[in-house]
């Protein structure tokens, strides 16, 4: 398949053309437009994590439970996406090794890569952000998204990023959460909450900004519920 | 594309901002709450637009009752509109013919355009929603929002498009709204708002301008962070 | 210092280099991601008092984070706001002031000092907050906004909607009232405006979280 994005950093959008006989596996929902004769059909995902139980582990890592499951049967067919919050999409290519990202930056990857709720969840204590993984491993191609424009740093030795903004990280870094200052006070007061320490080699990809925030700064201001 | 009224848009993709410049003694007509600024001799008065039952028309459609007319008043001035939402603006000139634009989507317009509001979906049994459409015809300038980007796409044949995404489209397409049942995930009560599968599919020649984000995925993800009710 | 704002407008963050020794104060939570070398301290926002006023009343947070470089190599370091939009960054000199909206201000370098100011009460009902935050100093202070920023300046009267201004010269006279008469306001949705006086910049933000959370407000339930 070949994936264009275009309107990056703000309102990223992939547009998918699918070979014939070609699928693509999307989270549900995020269809913009798309050719007349593709065939959509809205399943549970079956094989490795898959099925009814690969399903509910997805709802509980805050992912929806379905996934939709486009397919050309001539070359040439046409898919638009669109992650559901303002932000970039990467495309990141898994070649056998190890992805782990947040659960909220999945957007649609190739048949052949799978997705497993893998890592556990760790609450970040102080914001109230419930922070669920996904391991995403096989080969193909994913595209993930993200609130705010991304950007890659290649850890050699350590880096910190605050646990809101890291939208995926390369298997082979060694991460611990911890507080981001000398003293816990620092932590609670100084809004930094936890962060994630990375140590080792390989890439982290970072979100200029935290949903959290912006969905505080907005969503207390809308009616009660 | 010509215009009457001069205009600059700032700002584009993410967070346009519309800049009018107003001529000596011309007139406007904006969405209500849309002003971000402008010099102090432009005067602004309130309309219901297109009297009462096409007010209340938009009232329906998720729209503001009430239009403003903003005036330059005996000299030049500028006009800084902004949407509520982070996205881009964009310009249409009518002569004679007709745009359907998303019924939240609409900015200003020269007085010389006619706005009508036509109903067009369903009503969604579990998240409320629908695709309420305005009709623009007349002459002169017309401008609407997106929230997100806009894309602009030439059909010309068969196209299937989300109802959440359409910002706006010309008249000469035949369009019918359905629910396409492999989108749906509407089985379980997961209280999602959307997710109906609400489509519309497009024939024949004409543009049609697609947003790059959709506003029920703002809404749900706002959701959690709502104040909630005490008792 | 070095910095570079990228993303801009959409979600514009500031990439920041700071060479041994050199600090930089930043408003609560706005760290990204920073070299793990680099230390950090939270202090109260100008000393106790003046932090309480700037929270209770001037809508920024109560803390401060000073980030140092006390390592022999550059160390970066990424900082944002929790809106998103546009960055900007203004060079203060000699006796060069600024004053921003609640909200507004990001973070600072260390030659530039933060005061509180009173405002008004007429700005406290309009929900602009009884302090203002005023800068000045030597240095560069960063503020975002939601939206992209407009510099204008203005030289006589403007008209703003109140949710729209982001930062101005403390020089500039506000005046903060209906836009049309009661009914006007409430008809047109515009609310209050601020109607501005005198000479001096300004800066406009294009969009207002009051004007997203109006446009949601039909569709949620």
């Amino acid at each position: 398949m070949n994936v264009e994005l275009l309107h990056q950093p703000d309102s990223a959008i992939a547009r998918v053309t699918l070979k014939a006989g070609e699928e693509l596996v999307a989270e549900a929902g995020c269809m913009i437009a798309m050719s007349g004769f593709i065939n959509a059909s809205t399943t549970l995902r079956q094989g490795k994590g898959g099925g009814i139980m690969g399903g509910l582990k997805r709802l509980v890592a805050g992912e929806s439970l379905f996934l939709s499951v486009f397919r050309s049967p001539t070359a040439g067919g046409e898919v638009f996406l669109a992650p559901k919050l303002m932000g970039d999409i990467l495309q990141y290519q898994m070649t056998g090794n190890g992805l782990v990202a947040q659960s909220t930056s999945y957007l649609a990857s190739e048949s052949d890569v799978d997705i497993e709720l893998g890592f556990q969840g760790f609450k970040s204590l102080f914001s109230g952000e419930s922070l669920f993984w996904l391991n995403i491993s096989g080969v193909g191609s994913v595209l993930l998204t993200s609130f705010g424009g991304i950007y890659e740093v290649d850890v050699d030795g350590e880096y910190i990023v605050d646990t809101g903004h890291i939208v995926a990280f390369e298997k082979s870094l060694n991460f611990k959460i911890t507080k981001a200052g000398s003293s816990w006070m620092g932590a609670f007061l100084g809004g930094e909450g936890l962060v994630c320490h990375f140590q080792g080699q390989g890439k982290v990809f970072c979100q200029t900004h935290n949903p959290g925030a912006f969905g505080s700064l907005v969503g207390s201001q809308l009616p009660p519920r | 594309m010509t215009n009457e009224i001069d205009y600059k848009v700032e700002h584009s993709p993410a967070y346009a901002s519309l800049r009018l410049d107003l001529k000596a003694n011309q007139t406007v007509l904006v969405e209500s709450g849309a002003m971000a600024a402008m010099d102090p001799w432009i005067k602004m008065k309130s309309k219901a637009r297109g009297g009462l039952m096409k007010g209340i028309g938009r009232m329906v459609s998720g729209e503001s009752f009430f239009v403003s007319e903003f005036t330059a008043e005996g000299k030049a001035g500028q006009l800084y509109l902004s949407p509520g939402v982070p996205g881009d603006v964009q310009h249409y000139y009518l002569n004679g013919n007709a745009l359907m634009i998303q019924s939240s989507g609409f900015v200003a317009a020269s007085q010389t355009v006619e706005i009508d509001t036509k109903f067009q979906g369903f009503k969604g049994f579990f998240s409320g929603e629908s695709l309420f459409l305005l009709r623009a015809t007349g002459q002169g300038d017309i401008w609407f929002s997106s929230y997100g980007a806009i894309v602009e796409i030439p059909i010309d044949g068969d196209y299937v498009v989300d109802t959440g995404y359409i910002v706006a489209f010309e008249d000469t397409l035949n369009y019918q709204a359905e629910m396409l049942g492999g989108l749906s995930f509407r089985g379980l009560k997961t209280g999602i708002l959307g997710g109906e599968g609400l489509v519309c599919r497009f024939k024949g020649r004409g543009r049609l301008w697609i947003q790059s984000r959709e506003i029920y995925g703002l809404i749900n993800f706002l959701n959690p962070f709502r104040p909630t009710k005490s008792n | 210092m070095k910095y570079e704002i990228r993303y801009k407008p959409a979600f514009a963050a500031i990439f920041v280099t700071l060479s041994p020794g050199e600090s930089m104060t930043a408003e609560a939570g706005a760290m990204t991601s920073m070299d793990a070398q680099l230390s950090m301290k939270t202090k109260f926002s100008g000393g106790f008092f003046s932090g309480l006023l700037k929270k209770f009343f001037g809508g920024e947070s109560l803390f401060v984070n000073v980030f140092t470089n006390q390592t022999k190599r550059t160390l970066n370091l990424v900082l944002t706001q929790s809106a998103i939009g546009d960055i900007g960054c203004i060079e203060l000199r000699g006796e060069r002031e600024i004053c921003f909206q609640p909200g507004a201000y990001i973070a600072h370098s260390p030659g530039v000092k933060m005061s509180v100011q009173w405002a008004g009460f007429k700005s406290w009902l309009s929900g602009e907050g009884l302090f203002k935050l005023k800068l000045k100093g030597n240095g560069q202070v960063f503020f975002g906004a939601y939206g992209g920023i407009t510099k204008k300046r203005i030289n006589g009267e403007f008209i703003v909607d109140t949710s729209h201004l982001v930062a101005y010269e403390p020089g500039i006279k506000m005046n903060i009232g209906m836009a049309g008469g009661l009914i006007g306001s409430v008809t047109s949705g515009e609310g209050l405006i601020n109607r501005l006086s005198g000479e001096g910049e300004i800066y406009l933000q294009s969009r207002s979280i009051g004007g997203l959370v109006k446009y949601l407000r039909p569709k949620v339930f």
